[in-house]
């Protein structure tokens, strides 16, 4: 078999070594392969370089295209055919502004949405071969954090700020945005407007007072300025409750401010009866604030719009006493990240509410002075809900396996999918090709193609509450008499409904690690889904 | 996938002695060619990929082709093996006849594992492969061997799910 198999490599990669001439191409959108444009308007500069390779002769490029560029006006000067030395290359590039998201959509050549995206694709021709290369732009609404279960902690020292993401799965975190302007704390993520409100207890301004500040997306800070009951304490702990409104705690007096974070209208005020609990926020389920009472190692409830307080719950030995920060996932669960014993380490729980259990779910390197914020409650309007395309159920087989628990999926005139085996095999199967390699007709591909998209759509409505757009188009699904032109029209529509939340984080619970060969070794090839 | 590779080795070893056999044949009659992917990587340990749809045309008219069942679930990134993705057929004094392209349609989503142990899925929906094929270099070897740079091709993670962003040449 070794023999084979080396014979085989050699063969196949000989007659490359021959090849008289030899380029290669790259393609970048403002020096990254991927480019994101968040702010507009936005100029993208595509770069197109195709580089001689061949380590003792000039190359001709014979021809080049690019789809994207040309209806743009762009054309290749100069043009093809032009002989590169050895070791040299040849650049080509344009330039282009980008006005809004919907000017994202015209330049791109393709339908307007809420995330804009598409690729641009150089293909090169000399008299020995070709070669293609790509890069992506995706255009998103400017400015607000989009609502969802991602984490944000933030890492403070004097007047610098880092906010970043942490992944509550691997403990990863990726940097957001800094500031050294301002040292902030007592984040809350509003729901209502996607800005990010923040207490900064020191700044660069010289003012004494904390002043209440707004954090977009791309990091830029409005400065919303101060009141007079911020002044005189360190505020360390903050949440948006489900009207919008800011609710901070202070460290050393116990105070709590309630407070319109627009307007600064204060809403309500008072004095904690014990002290300041280290990590609050305020919980989607039932709108009261939960926290952990770093002295006393217990959880409590305040509700801000009654005043009243209760420590609840034991003592949770293995938090202990740390200063900690917390935040709500949208379906209720509480994420608590604290510091331990080891002051290199800090550590994440999840602690269940009822019972008052803190179990640990990993621990990571510590972050300076962090808190932590989160978009618990769901979006005021235009929310995107997370919905996740066939590609996620083919390699997460406990979503899977949460998504059949309640019941099998129907498929029409298809046998209904019953187990996760049965769903992976449809899942891995592609249109054209039976499991066993039996090769579909178009009528059955089409039909495959649809079985695929419907239990993606019914797996996203059972764990994540779909779409109406996809509660109609599984209904249009059932009742189809499946024709192939109708099922693959409804297959199109269902795809497209599918992939429409890929940006939005899932909650935590759902965060399953992707285990793809796993997966794969879990199909049986005799049955043909 | 160690079981799968070495049901499809002889096999693929078969076929292509049978289509080197043929080459040596000088009649003016079709003659079979192969259109294989190979990947390289250094970034991930696997990543499967499954094709859907193949196309070839010679001055813009479609040939005959044929998608294979070793184009489902390719781990392109295992680089001792070139996936014969489909077989096509033209008279060798065709080749040089016209323009002859290839595209091939991937399905829409693969996987990928990468060697710092990450995992998630490829989205390939927006990215068929196209190629020009050069006519003599075909004729010569008597196939065509895709191949996709994996690392620069598998785009940033975004919520566990990457895009496919073609970076790819012919070789032959």
């Amino acid at each position: 078999m070794r023999m084979k198999r080396q014979w085989l490599l050699l063969s196949l990669l000989v007659p490359s070594l021959a090849a008289a001439h030899d380029l290669e191409c790259e393609v970048s959108i403002n020096e990254q392969s991927t480019f994101v444009v968040r702010e507009y308007p936005a100029t993208l500069t595509f770069r197109q370089v195709v580089r001689n390779i061949h380590p003792t002769l000039p190359s001709t490029l014979q021809e080049a295209t690019d789809p994207l560029l040309g209806p743009l006006g762009w054309s290749f000067t100069p043009p093809p055919p032009v002989t590169i030395p050895v070791n040299d290359s040849l650049t080509y590039e344009f330039s282009v502004t980008v006005e809004s998201l919907e000017d994202c959509a015209r330049v791109g050549q393709v339908p307007p949405s809420e995330s804009v995206e598409f690729t641009d694709t150089l293909q090169i021709g000399w008299d020995q071969g070709m070669a293609t290369c790509s890069a992506r732009v995706q255009c998103v609404p400017a400015d607000t954090f989009v609502c969802d279960d991602t984490l944000y902690v933030s890492s403070s020292a004097g007047t610098s700020t880092e906010l970043l993401t942490l992944d509550p799965t691997t403990l990863a975190t990726t940097p957001v945005s800094s500031t050294t302007e301002f040292g902030y704390d007592a984040m809350g993520l509003s729901h209502i407007d996607g800005y990010l409100y923040a207490i900064s207890n020191r700044n660069l301004s010289g003012d004494p007072l904390p002043h209440v500040v707004r954090v977009d997306r791309v990091g830029n800070i409005e400065d919303l300025g101060s009141l007079p009951e911020l002044a005189g304490q360190e505020w360390i702990v903050g949440t948006i409750m489900e009207d919008g409104s800011y609710v901070i705690g202070s460290f050393l007096g116990s105070h709590w401010l309630h407070l319109n974070p627009v307007t600064l209208e204060i809403l309500g005020q008072g004095t904690l009866p014990t002290t300041t609990p280290t990590a609050w926020a305020a919980n989607p389920l039932d709108n009261k604030i939960y926290g952990y009472q770093s002295y006393l190692a217990r959880m409590s409830v305040f509700d801000p719009y009654t005043g009243d307080f209760t420590v609840f719950g034991p003592v949770l030995g293995n938090v202990g006493i740390q200063p900690c920060s917390c935040a709500f996932q949208q379906d209720g669960t509480f994420l608590l990240y604290c510091y331990t014993s080891d002051p290199t380490v800090d550590a994440l729980f999840e602690v269940d509410l009822v019972n008052g259990v803190a179990t640990l779910l990993g621990s990571t390197p510590s972050l300076a002075a962090g808190d932590m914020a989160s978009c618990a409650f769901p979006p005021s309007q235009g929310a995107t809900p997370a919905v996740r395309p066939s590609g996620y159920y083919m390699i997460h087989e406990a979503a899977l396996e949460r998504c059949l628990a309640s019941g099998p999926v129907k498929l029409g005139l298809l046998p209904a999918v019953v187990t996760k085996e049965d769903a992976l095999r449809l899942l891995w199967s592609s249109p054209a090709f039976t499991l066993g390699g039996e090769r579909r007709s178009e009528e059955q591909a089409a039909r495959h193609a649809l079985a695929r998209q419907t239990l993606t759509g019914v797996c996203n409505q059972r764990l994540f509450g779909g779409t109406p757009e996809l509660q109609r188009l599984l209904l249009d699904t059932a009742t189809t008499l499946g024709h192939t032109r109708t099922m693959s029209r409804l297959e199109k529509h269902l795809g497209e409904a599918n992939g429409r939340g890929l940006d939005v984080a899932l909650p935590y619970s759902l965060r399953g690690r992707a285990t793809p060969s796993h997966a794969l070794e879990q199909l049986q090839p005799r049955s043909s889904p | 996938m160690k079981k799968t590779c070495s049901r499809i080795l002889p096999l693929v070893a078969l076929l292509w002695g049978v289509s080197l056999c043929a080459c040596g044949d000088s009649a003016p009659e079709l003659q079979r060619y192969e259109l294989r992917l190979q990947g390289t990587t250094s970034r991930f340990s696997t990543t499967y990929l499954s094709a859907t749809a193949v196309q070839v045309t010679l001055g813009g008219a479609p040939l005959r082709t044929e998608l294979l069942p070793s184009s489902q679930r390719m781990d392109v990134a295992n680089p001792t093996h070139a996936h014969l993705v489909a077989h096509f057929w033209l008279r060798p004094e065709q080749v040089r006849e016209g323009a002859l392209e290839a595209t091939v349609v991937l399905d829409d989503f693969g996987a990928f594992e990468g060697t710092d142990g990450s995992a998630g899925f490829v989205d390939a929906r927006e990215a068929p492969l196209r190629l020009k094929l050069q006519g003599d270099a075909l004729e010569r070897n008597g196939r065509a061997v895709i191949h996709i740079d994996l690392d620069r091709s598998i785009g940033p993670e975004r919520q566990g799910s990457r895009p496919l962003l073609p970076h790819l040449r012919l070789v032959y």
